[in-house]
């Protein structure tokens, strides 16, 4: 599945979870934010959410900051 | 505890929220926390990036204990994206605090009050507890406490510039009519400053830049932590009345009397 995450092309292998994509991000859940097509998924929602092909997807972190 | 600072549904000892930016490290940044006893510690947003997966700062934030994270919206042009950046925040740090902060023009960084409100009032009947970084406007603070913020968080001067209480007057103004917590942010560069702000009748100061710019952060840290203490003291002690001329600290009759009686 063709998505676009953190402003990349990237390509994923799974069934279009987020627990699946931020496992091939390596990514930690309690400190991420998910962003799918503009709209911020709370956690409590991830489970259900299926991406799609073309989805602009963003992970964020925290970062340094005042 | 006594004389804690009150902010949304919870209760400080330090009136020192401190900035996580512009450190030269994440152990300089952490060394500065822990030497500021700050409780509230404000993040940024950014995008995860996998070739450096440990560069994370949540992690050794709570490692710290006792700190709560603040995310502010940095970035953020416009209230649509202010929004967007606060439900991203609490995504990430799990706080019910915002630092709301929209300041579209890189080349002075002041906020923009109509956007500000207007993130405000959204984010407010989403949940949170609202600190919005504001001008020095008291019309605007009052504004920004009747639609529900949690504290208002006008400028000392620009962001980054170390110019001080540029805005005294008008800060002495917001803190007269103020129901909320006033938060003085941005612009502060010695201690001295943070503590004439806390005389003069402010909640909290945040500082990022005077300590993160410090030549010793964590000194600077600690200073910056006396010096909130010492300001607050002095305005609960309640400052002495200012006089136009001298006021005899001794009686000058009496010490007149005396050396006159025993020359004779």
């Amino acid at each position: 599945m063709n998505l676009v995450v953190n402003g990349a092309p990237y390509l994923h292998g799974g069934q279009g979870t987020i627990a699946e994509l931020l496992a091939e991000w390596r990514l930690a859940p309690p400190m991420t934010a998910v962003m799918i097509n503009g709209e911020v998924i709370r956690r409590s929602q991830w489970e259900p959410v299926r991406l799609s092909e073309g989805d602009r997807v963003e992970l964020i972190v925290a970062a340094a900051g005042g | 505890m006594e004389d804690g600072f009150r902010l949304g549904d919870r209760t400080f000892a330090s009136r020192l929220l401190l900035g996580t930016g512009k450190f030269a490290s994440i152990g300089a940044m952490l060394g500065a926390v822990r030497a500021s006893g700050a409780e509230l510690v404000t993040v940024a947003l950014r995008r995860f990036n996998r070739e450096r997966p440990d560069d994370d700062l949540c992690a050794p934030l709570a490692a710290l204990g006792g700190v709560t994270l603040v995310p502010n919206t940095s970035g953020a042009m416009n209230a649509r994206e202010a929004v967007r950046a606060a439900l991203l925040g609490r995504e990430v740090t799990g706080s019910p605090f915002v630092k709301l902060e929209i300041h579209p023009n890189p080349h002075h960084l002041l906020p923009d009050p109509i956007e500000t409100y207007e993130a405000a009032g959204l984010l407010v009947k989403e949940g949170f507890f609202v600190l919005p970084y504001m001008p020095a406007d008291p019309v605007l603070a009052r504004r920004l406490e009747d639609i529900g913020c949690a504290a208002v968080m006008p400028l000392g001067s620009a962001i980054g510039s170390g110019q001080g209480l540029a805005t005294l007057a008008m800060l002495q103004v917001i803190v007269r009519d103020a129901g909320v917590p006033v938060i003085v942010d941005a612009g502060l560069r010695s201690p001295s400053e943070a503590a004439a702000a806390m005389e003069m009748g402010c909640d909290a100061v945040l500082i990022n830049s005077a300590i993160a710019a410090a030549e010793n952060p964590a000194l600077m840290a600690g200073a910056f932590a006396q010096a909130i203490v010492a300001g607050r003291q002095a305005r609960r002690a309640g400052l002495m009345p200012r006089s136009d001329t001298a006021v005899p600290t001794s009686p000058a009759a009496a010490l007149t009397a005396f050396l006159a009686g025993a020359g004779d």
